[in-house]
């Protein structure tokens, strides 16, 4: 099934300070990657497609499943917050479990494995995540993309905190599902953004009233 | 000695404040219990000496209430730390500690000291028991005893568990000598004791070598094994998140074994009041009540993850169910104990009357969530209100 995010007459503000002010976009299969310097909302934006900041106007969508609020939505999103959080006492093996289950996700992949493998992620699936390094905890959110059938994958800052091995694996990931999936990275990261070809989405004025 | 006052001062303040916020949580049950035990509090403390006074007396005629009295004593000091370890030993700058370069004579000082001080309200009964009759052997033995409690506080702070043994063997060794020896020679052996405890202390704080870090770091490798498919993982991340608290489940917990405990003692002694019955469901409901908190807890917690979690697909629903789950699951154990003690003591009819009471303590259970995830603070205090409507009901049926 292929299927469109759609921003229409969005708009956000915290308090007097407007951040969007009716944006609206089109995201078809592909990589995006959404650029700017610190501060212009990059975040904000990337929080209001995954759902978990809402929007003050207008709407946010996947053509023919619903909205950003939609368990439908939820679904389909993979979402990689910028910091991983999670429950500390929760093992990498309870993380996982947990999402493949809030997923409904019950087949075994190959592609899981290779994530596994590739962040060389095995020896840590049984480390609480209060203990793991940031690294390992974002390894493991990346892990997720692999649980689902999900059409959108959204990532804050992916490579922050990831060494190189483990920055060419996600280079990897995302070429490969960026043919079937709507992939949305906000990243300072040139090599990354060398690397995955991404059509770029820079946001320079404040409030953005227009997402080119 | 220059480290250790300023720690002392920063760690009362970090505990001043953290305490403070408990009683202020807390501050609804608080007030329940000192009403309830107010008038009796002349006879409590009375209550509270009189086993520690069978730890001095000489010769010791009653082997049992000593060998008791030294076993709670060091007991409650463990649960007494246990229950308020957050507070004392996870101020904000505890991992900051660890990167300065303290001796471990320094750390040893600054956690006795700490400890010196939140134990005064054990120390205090001790030094009334030994009042009356001050002798250098009781001052000794008083030394031995706050050292030892101390022992196995810091076994418990640093995780030494294996040094419980080693205070077991303590307790056997001060059993045997207080009905063996003269006072002269239990004294020789009191300041003996004194001098294991302070080694034994001193190992407490010692460093795991370099060679068992590898070792456990190894055996993590190895142990670790992929497992993404895990049974109701939810569940799991929810009961494990409830145990990382443990010192507030520690509370919970004793709080609904005393209320059994009294609910049991109500079934023994009150035989002929016809009100038994009523009595045994305030006490089901009480436990409830108590178990209601859990659902603030959970809830809280879920809420500091919400960056994450709003991007999921939990449903409130699952949310809820798994929480009453383990909710329910912790009212049904204790108040089932009291359906099973009220079964063996009191048969059929009477058991059949609570079975009302153990159903309704579910359901006023599940009423609740909505009270404490709504309004927060004020949500113990509105389960409370509700709580007399379902004993109304009680009431009406049996």
């Amino acid at each position: 099934m292929t299927c469109s995010l759609e921003i229409k007459n969005a708009s956000k503000s915290f308090g007097d300070k407007k951040i969007y002010h009716n944006i609206s976009y089109s995201f078809e299969m592909g990589s995006y990657a959404i650029v700017g310097e610190n501060g212009t909302g990059k975040t904000v934006l990337i929080e209001m497609l995954a759902g978990v900041s809402l929007q003050d106007a207008g709407d946010i969508f996947l053509t023919g499943i619903g909205n950003n609020q939609s368990q439908q939505y939820k679904q389909n999103l993979t979402y990689i917050p910028g910091r991983p959080v999670f429950f500390p006492d929760a093992t990498g093996n309870d993380f996982l479990s947990f999402i493949s289950s809030v997923k409904k996700y019950k087949k075994s992949n190959n592609f899981i494995n290779s994530l596994i493998e590739g962040f060389k992620l095995a020896p840590h699936l049984d480390t609480k995540f209060k203990d793991m390094s940031l690294g390992t905890q974002k390894k493991l959110f990346l892990t997720t993309i692999a649980l689902g059938d999900g059409q959108l994958i959204i990532m804050d800052e992916p490579t922050n905190a990831l060494d190189d091995t483990s920055n060419r694996v996600l280079q990897e990931i995302i070429k490969k599902i960026s043919q079937d999936k709507i992939i949305i990275t906000a990243s300072h990261d040139e090599i990354l953004l060398n690397a995955i070809n991404p059509t770029i989405i820079n946001i320079t004025t404040r409030p953005v009233t227009s997402l080119t | 000695m220059n480290v250790v006052l300023p720690m002392l001062k920063f760690n009362l303040k970090w505990y001043g404040r953290v305490m403070r916020d408990i009683l202020f949580r807390y501050k609804i049950l608080l007030l329940f219990v000192v009403l309830l035990i107010c008038p009796t509090l002349a006879s409590l403390c009375h209550l509270l000496i009189l086993p520690l006074k069978s730890l001095f007396i000489y010769p010791v005629t009653d082997v049992i209430s000593f060998s008791a009295s030294l076993f709670f004593y060091q007991i409650f000091g463990v649960i007494w730390i246990s229950i308020q370890f957050i507070s004392l030993f996870k101020p904000p700058w505890h991992k900051y500690l660890l990167t300065l370069e303290l001796t471990n004579i320094q750390k040893q000082l600054i956690d006795i000291s700490l400890l010196l001080f939140v134990d005064i309200v054990m120390w205090i009964p001790l030094l009334l028991a030994t009042i009356k009759s001050i002798t250098m052997l009781v001052i000794t033995k008083c030394i031995v005893f706050i050292a030892l409690t101390l022992l196995a506080q810091i076994s418990l702070i640093k995780s030494k568990y294996s040094m419980w043994a080693a205070i077991l063997l303590l307790d056997l060794f001060i059993i045997f000598t207080v009905i063996t020896f003269s006072q002269l020679s239990q004294f020789i052996l009191m300041i003996v004791l004194i001098s294991v405890i302070y080694l034994l202390l001193g190992r407490c704080y010692e460093n795991p070598s370099r060679q068992s870090l590898t070792e456990k770091k190894q055996s993590g490798v190895f142990a670790s094994r992929i497992n993404y498919h895990q049974s109701f993982p939810m569940l799991r991340i929810q009961i494990k998140n409830l145990f990382a608290y443990s010192s507030q489940l520690t509370i919970l917990f004793s709080l609904m074994l005393v209320i059994s405990l009294i609910a049991i003692v109500l079934m023994i002694f009150g035989i002929t009041n016809p009100f038994l019955p009523f009595l045994i469901s305030i006490a089901m409901l009480i436990n409830s009540l108590s178990v209601s908190n859990i659902f603030n807890r959970v809830h809280t917690q879920w809420q500091e993850y919400s960056s994450y979690l709003s991007a999921l697909p939990v449903s409130q629903f699952s949310l809820f169910k798994n929480i009453l789950f383990i909710a329910t699951g912790i009212t049904i154990l204790f108040n089932i104990l009291i359906i099973f003690v009220a079964d063996f003591l009191r048969g059929n009819d009477f058991v059949a009357k609570i079975m009302i009471a153990f159903f309704l303590a579910i359901v006023f259970l599940a009423t609740t969530y909505l009270p404490q995830i709504k309004f927060r603070r004020l949500g113990f205090f509105v389960s409370f209100c509700l709580m007399f409507l379902f004993l109304y009901v009680d009431y009406l049926l049996i």
